[in-house]
């Protein structure tokens, strides 16, 4: 096992770097000035002006050297400065992190917890109108684009119904209840694609182990269904549906813009898409640079246990 | 006992095209068949929809602004008084062209890439898995939002963006194809009779990777119609007052209490299309897999 984490981390290096180089090229190599993009610089500057405000922020050395400059605050873990409030990015991150990871959290729990046990039961009663109806609500649910979703939701459950308030953000720490209350659209909105993922992916995995000979042995020796459900086929099944739980839980951050502007939640989604309205491209590199490390960290994490579940994995 | 029953098949067995019958699976899969008719509707209404679009789509009528749908604007206007029929006929041309060009680049770069990789294997295999492993790591909708962010709101950055983030994913595919026929003697003899390698490529590999392709194109397609929305509901892309059916979305938003009507037809364009391009996809898959049949 010890082998297999340590293989897994040093394939981890390479992918890191080429993370930075492609973030770091994202706002170095593209048309524009990078002065413009990361400083922005008053148009009525002069050239001489320009040319000196490029030297101090060493951007006229050669893109190599600017990377490995820039890579090496990175590590000691700066962000460079927001371009309009001044502020330090990883400070700017640290206040808005906790929303982003609420609302991740819960996402994931909707849109697993419930979605497994949906699949568990499409697959045991097979053909049944129950495996027919998340059957359909799979095909919905993969084709709905979130940010529609968020707004039926809020239309019918916020405006209409009134079970819900409406949008607003209420910090965790303030009223514990009333975020919750706050989050759940959100939450069940961004974690639907997720949902039907595994939904599908759960039936599928269960009915396989279902066909599968052990299952039949199990039975066969008049074990109750309960037990040859929970002992021979769920645990066996869960090897497919973690791999996908770990991929699509790393899509869930993509999501996480269009949710978070929609509910006005004040994370690292919202963040970054005000960052490219206010085109503070400093901010935009050091979010894309965080999202991209997580979901590098998250896959590992899944990697990782999928080798504790699945011993063939460890030896290969 | 069931083996005698198996006897009497060489009879039947003059092998049908597999094209035919690839078609004749596909046909007896009612999800798939939906998948048909949606696309098929949804291809027809983006080439005639912007000739037939009873009014003009930027025409706004102020005085009619959030009219509910009557017989004559079949589904409502929006907060402008345009009609939102007109609107989604033209947008859904939008969509099309988002589409076919986003698919169209990820698949050339993908095809070529993945055939390069998987038949010369190496470094360069090595290298350009790394690549595509790195640009698999960010989230394909927040690559594609700075993509569009940084290189400048327009369309034309939008099918880049979509068509950049599509790549990996044909590459892999591809690549997959690709290592699993190198190795047979139909490959071996050709390149032992010294048949060019551009050739054995494009006659004798590729036409393995084309089931495989056709199913991802169509699931890209879908992917595609979603990023374009996603990314104008943002937007970003496509600017207002260009009809695209995720800004009409967008602009919608705020009157969702006042008139939901104005936001409802827009959101089920977008899901009926991809949903027939999700059905069609999944569709041609088992179609396409010997053991399903």
């Amino acid at each position: 096992m010890g082998r297999y984490i340590t293989r897994r981390l040093a394939l981890l290096v390479p992918v890191l770097i080429g993370v930075s180089i492609v973030t770091f090229l994202l706002v170095h190599l593209l048309p524009g000035d990078a002065l413009e993009l990361l400083i922005g610089v008053d148009q009525r500057m002069t050239v001489e002006q320009r040319a000196e405000l490029r030297h101090s922020y060493g951007l006229d050395a050669p893109l190599p050297v600017q990377y490995l400059k820039w890579a090496d605050h990175v590590v000691h873990g700066d962000l460079g400065k927001s371009l309009r409030s001044g502020r330090a990015i990883t400070d700017e991150l640290r206040l808005r992190a906790p929303v982003t990871f609420e609302l991740t959290l819960l996402a994931a729990i909707f849109g697993s917890i419930p979605a497994m046990l949906f699949g568990i039961i499409a697959a045991v009663r097979r053909n049944s109108w129950m495996d027919y109806l998340a059957t359909l609500t799979t095909l919905v649910g993969v084709s709905m684009p979130n940010f529609w979703l968020a707004t039926l939701l809020v239309l019918i459950f916020s405006l209409k119904l009134h079970w819900l308030p409406p949008i607003q953000y209420v910090p965790f720490t303030e009223d514990a209840g009333s975020n919750l209350k706050h989050m759940i659209l959100p939450a069940i909105a961004l974690g639907a694609p997720l949902a039907t993922v595994i939904m599908r992916q759960t039936r599928s995995a269960v009915l396989e182990m279902l066909g599968q000979d052990h299952v039949r042995v199990a039975r066969a020796k008049g074990l109750r269904e309960a037990i040859v459900l929970n002992r021979h086929v769920l645990r066996n099944a869960l090897i497919p549906i973690i791999t996908v739980l770990g991929i699509q839980i790393a899509r869930l951050l993509g999501g996480v813009f269009i949710i978070e502007q929609i509910f006005a939640l004040p994370g690292i989604g919202r963040l970054t898409l005000d960052a490219i309205q206010n085109r503070d491209y400093a901010i935009v590199q050091g979010t894309v640079l965080v999202i991209a490390v997580i979901s590098v960290l998250i896959s590992l994490t899944v990697d990782i246990l999928y080798a504790i579940i699945d011993p063939r994995i460890r030896v290969s | 006992m069931q083996g005698e029953g198996a006897v009497a098949l060489p009879l039947q067995a003059v092998p049908e095209p597999r094209r035919r019958r690839a078609w004749s699976a596909l046909r007896r899969q009612k999800l798939a068949m939906a998948g048909v008719v949606i696309v098929g509707f949804f291809l027809v209404l983006a080439v005639i929809g912007p000739k037939v679009s009873p009014y003009d789509p930027l025409k706004q009528t102020i005085r009619e602004r959030f009219a509910r749908p009557s017989h004559a604007h079949w589904l409502g206007q929006d907060e402008f008084g345009r009609d939102i029929l007109s609107r989604l006929l033209h947008g859904a041309w939008i969509s099309f062209e988002v589409g076919v060009i986003s698919v169209a680049l990820a698949g050339l770069f993908g095809v070529v890439l993945g055939l390069v990789a998987g038949y010369w294997g190496g470094w360069l295999d090595t290298s350009l898995t790394l690549v595509m492993d790195v640009l698999n790591v960010f989230p394909s909708l927040l690559l594609a939002i700075s993509l569009v962010a940084v290189l400048g709101n327009s369309l034309r950055n939008v099918f880049i963006a979509i068509a950049v983030t599509s790549i990996p994913a044909f590459m892999r595919i591809v690549r997959g194809s690709v290592l699993s026929v190198r190795q047979t003697p139909y490959i071996e003899a050709a390149t032992s009779v010294g048949v060019p390698t551009g050739r054995i490529l494009a006659w004798h590999v590729f036409p393995n990777v084309t089931p495989p392709l056709i199913v991802h194109s169509s699931l890209t397609f879908a992917y595609a119609v979603l990023a374009e929305a996603s990314l104008a509901y943002l937007g970003l892309g496509n600017r207002p007052p260009a009809p695209s059916w995720g800004s009409m979305l967008n602009s919608s938003y705020g009157f969702l209490e006042t008139a939901p009507w104005v936001s409802i037809f827009p959101g089920v364009a977008i899901a009926i299309t991809v949903l027939g391009f999700n059905l069609l996809g999944d569709g041609i898959r088992d179609a396409l897999d010997p053991r399903l049949r």
